[in-house]
């Protein structure tokens, strides 16, 4: 090994511009392709509030047509939506939140800022792991009755009453007043449906079809998601004996939808999820990002190669075999590419974990969002760093390292 | 010479291969890209025809019947009382210009939509599919609407506290067979509701759509509605106000009554995160156009820099027979234009696919012109990036010195 370090950094100092370039197209190369998935990782993998996500389903909209061929869509009424999610087989938890929305707080003093506030049922709790540091949950009584008390973030604990000692103080949202019953940890607002600065007791809207409730299905373990799709649609069929008079029929868009799904946009209320295409663009994405500077390095490599012409022949000519010439450059190339890679994976994390206009959206905008940090460095995206580092050697290396094993010894040995 | 290089070329055909290959995948990218790039650009259209940074909006809310200081509706007291008040509060700010009020889809840059159709009565098939915006005659003043005939905001609005509606043209009016709001211009027209309304069409005026890269799939319709169904207010400010009109402003000037104003921001602002998709979409293509030619710049400086290195003698004896520094120059350029050339030749086929296939790729409407634009800005640049990368190796090599080169040899 030591030898092998030794020759590269001598192979680096004989050439050092084309060693240079090959170096920063590596460390470029994999941080893009980190942040790529790094970004769309956080999007899927689990992590507190959403540790759940392995199991989660989200029912967000209802689509209908009319008589006449009309559509209208948009967000369900708890109503509607207690219809579709309550009581399904393989289903341990159902809860039913509304989305989030800017209001006007006020603590003491009367300073005004604006919160993220998010009205859920009690249940909201129990399908979403926040981490509670003061006070209680609000009870599903307190929700149903939708009474003013709230559960609030330390952040907003302390923009509106200067300490996350707060219980009991009254927060103005909206300029109504509601009772602090329980302040919970900040969490990362890439926790799309469970994220919040203050969730409020909530007892849904239990009129009409349409209204601004997400339902969140905490899914048994070991129960097919797909099974769950099935009650839904037989519940979509029950809905529509109730539409008829009306003249009505829904239209099924395969809800609810898995955390894949909905991280990949829901496109609509009045379309179906088209994850397939979502994928091609993906996977065509990391495609590009591996081969173009997979080649880049190949030709580099090939280029150093010529250099070393005379040395892999007077290998050969004591008896190296060429399986041996093939792994030992593979093998040098992949401690360039994994140097490279460290680096290109430590600038990745850094800028993945700071800049958050990689993640904010119309919901979220201004907010500083930024992930998890446990989202972004866990085992999953160091595998993918190795694999990334791997594959790139792999692709970049096979085909110089196979052609300098074919060379004549003799030919080698006289080359300039 | 030509011959000569074509043959040195074919000689490295080993290094040169993977370039080639690397330029064939890096040209069909960037097409795709600047493809999409272009129409992005090229269809976007500012949605209203001012400085939409004198535009402040805000939405329009009510104390719950819980909340501290909500009093009791009478005879004498409604949300319509207390909004005029509240606009009467803003309108004496000094700063203000113009203030009105709307539905929730009376101001662009949200994505809400109010699908209605407008027919002549009797004749159900002269109709207009429009996206109904709700709104006071001083919204009209607000956002700088004009006629198309040349009518002013002013003489628009006029038109509106007379109760008549004004319509936009749709992006298909000036298709040979489409309804067009001009048709309906100075006559009775039954608007879809339960019962129909009828509405007198007033004029044809500029369009709202409903952000900057959108096109207009239906007319608008810029109807006027009673205070009650107010859910936002927009109002301009004089011009060169900047920060000072939210700076003057206090939270009792947000409140009348048992309403109050929420998300007060420039209309500039809303336009920023109602489009934030787009400029994502945009950041994110150009971080990837962005590194396939730093790839393409870095394969070129390290792949050249080798060459000069192995080319010294060789270069050494073409200056001895009289070649000059430009001749060099030329001819490391000369080989980087041929690779980029054998790499267009090569994704000729794939260029035609993706130009008659673009639109469908991406999902996006396509100007007849972005396929096209998209190779030649393709090339162009590759071209630039090609000559940037040769550019350091070429120097090195122009400046051998034959003597110290041959001596060496």
């Amino acid at each position: 090994m030591k030898q092998k370090i030794r020759q590269i950094i001598n192979d680096m100092r004989q050439q050092p511009l084309v060693g240079t370039v090959t170096f920063i197209a590596t460390v470029l190369s994999i941080f893009l392709f980190m942040v790529v998935v790094i970004t769309s990782r956080v999007k899927v993998v689990p992590f507190s509030p959403e540790s759940c996500r392995d199991r989660l389903l989200i029912g967000q909209y209802i689509h209908v047509k009319d008589e006449k061929g009309n559509d209208s869509s948009g967000s369900m009424s708890t109503l509607t939506a207690q219809k579709l999610y309550d009581g399904l087989k393989g289903v341990e938890c159902v809860s039913y939140s509304q989305y989030l929305e800017t209001m006007t707080a006020a603590g003491i003093e009367g300073k005004y800022f604006n919160a993220y506030c998010r009205p859920t049922d009690a249940e909201f709790f129990k399908v979403f792991d926040h981490k509670l540091i003061a006070g209680r949950y609000y009870t599903q009584e307190e929700a149903d009755a939708s009474l003013p008390v709230v559960v609030i973030n330390e952040r907003t604990a302390r923009k509106a009453f200067g300490t996350v000692d707060c219980l009991g103080r009254e927060i103005s949202l909206n300029h109504k007043k509601y009772n602090v019953v329980g302040v919970v940890s900040d969490h990362s607002f890439l926790a799309t449906t469970a994220c919040g600065d203050v969730f409020i007791a909530f007892g849904g809207d239990k009129e009409g079809l349409f209204g601004g409730t997400t339902a969140a299905l905490l899914v048994e373990e070991g129960v097919d998601f797909d099974s769950v799709r099935k009650q839904v649609k037989a519940r979509y069929a029950i809905l529509d004996t109730e539409l008829r008079p009306e003249g009505k029929k829904t239209v099924y868009h395969e809800a609810p939808f898995d955390q894949a799904t909905v991280s990949g946009g829901l496109r609509g209320s009045n379309t179906t999820p088209d994850t397939t295409s979502d994928s091609y663009v993906r996977y065509t994405l990391y495609a590009i990002l591996l081969l173009v500077p997979a080649i880049n390095l190949s030709s580099l490599l090939h280029s150093r190669m010529r250099k070393r012409i005379s040395e892999i022949g007077v290998r050969r000519a004591f008896g190296c075999t060429r399986l041996r010439v093939i792994t030992d450059i593979i093998w040098e190339n992949f401690l360039i590419t994994l140097v490279g890679g460290i680096v290109g994976v430590a600038l990745g994390i850094t800028f993945a974990l700071t800049y958050s206009g990689l993640y904010e959206d119309m919901e979220t905008y201004g907010s500083g969002i930024t992930p998890d940090i446990g989202s972004v460095i866990n085992f999953g995206t160091i595998l993918i760093a190795v694999g990334v580092c791997f594959i790139l050697n792999l692709i970049s290396a096979s085909l110089p390292a196979w052609q300098a094993s074919r060379l004549n010894p003799v030919e080698a040995i006289n080359a300039k | 010479m030509k011959r000569k290089l074509l043959k040195q070329m074919l000689n490295e055909w080993r290094s040169n291969i993977w370039i080639v290959i690397e330029l064939v995948i890096v040209l069909l990218v960037l097409q795709i890209i600047f493809g999409i790039m272009y129409s992005i650009y090229d269809m976007k259209q500012p949605v209203l025809d001012t400085d939409i940074d004198d535009i402040y909006v805000a939405d329009v809310n009510q104390l719950s019947e819980e909340s501290e200081g909500y009093v009791a509706y009478d005879s004498t007291h409604s949300a319509a009382t207390d909004l005029d008040m509240l606009i009467a509060k803003l309108r004496s700010n000094p700063y203000v210009e113009k203030i009105g009020y709307g539905t929730g889809n009376a101001i662009p840059y949200q994505y809400n939509f109010w699908g209605r159709t407008i027919s002549l009565p009797g004749d159900g098939k002269k109709s207009f599919h429009i996206n109904d915006r709700g709104m006071s005659p001083e919204m009209i003043e607000v956002f700088q609407i004009r006629g198309i005939k040349g009518e002013t905001p002013s003489q628009l609005a006029d038109m509106m506290r007379k109760g008549y509606i004004l319509l936009s043209e749709t992006e298909f009016s000036y298709e040979e067979n489409a309804p067009k709001a001009a048709e309906f211009v100075g006559k009775d027209v039954e608007m879809q509701d339960e019962p129909p309304v009828t509405y007198h069409v007033g004029a044809v005026a500029q369009p709202m759509r409903r952000s900057d890269y959108e096109p207009l799939y239906a007319g608008t319709c810029y109807e006027p509605i009673p205070v009650n169904y107010a859910k936002v207010i927009a109002l301009r400010v004089k011009p060169g106000t900047g920060h000072k009109f939210i700076e003057s402003l206090t939270i009792a000037d947000q409140q009348s009554g048992n309403l109050f104003l929420t998300n007060l921001s420039t209309l500039s602002d809303k336009r920023d995160i109602c489009q934030m998709d787009v400029v994502q979409a945009v950041r994110s293509i150009t971080a990837c156009a962005l590194f396939v030619l730093v790839m393409v710049f870095l394969g070129f400086l390290g792949t050249f820099w080798f060459r000069t290195q192995q080319r010294v003698p060789e270069i050494a004896i073409r200056k001895v027979n009289g070649a000059t520094n430009r001749d060099i120059y030329l001819r490391f350029f000369a080989e980087g234009m041929i690779l980029l050339a054998v790499a267009v030749v090569i994704t000729m086929p794939l260029t035609i696919w993706i130009v008659t296939n673009l639109a469908e790729i991406v999902e996006m409407p396509f100007d007849n012109n972005a396929e096209v634009a998209a190779v030649i800005i393709s090339v162009v640049v590759l071209a630039l990036l090609i000559i940037a990368g040769i550019y350091a190796p070429a120097r090195k090599a122009a400046a051998v010195n034959p003597a110290e080169a041959l001596k060496d040899m």
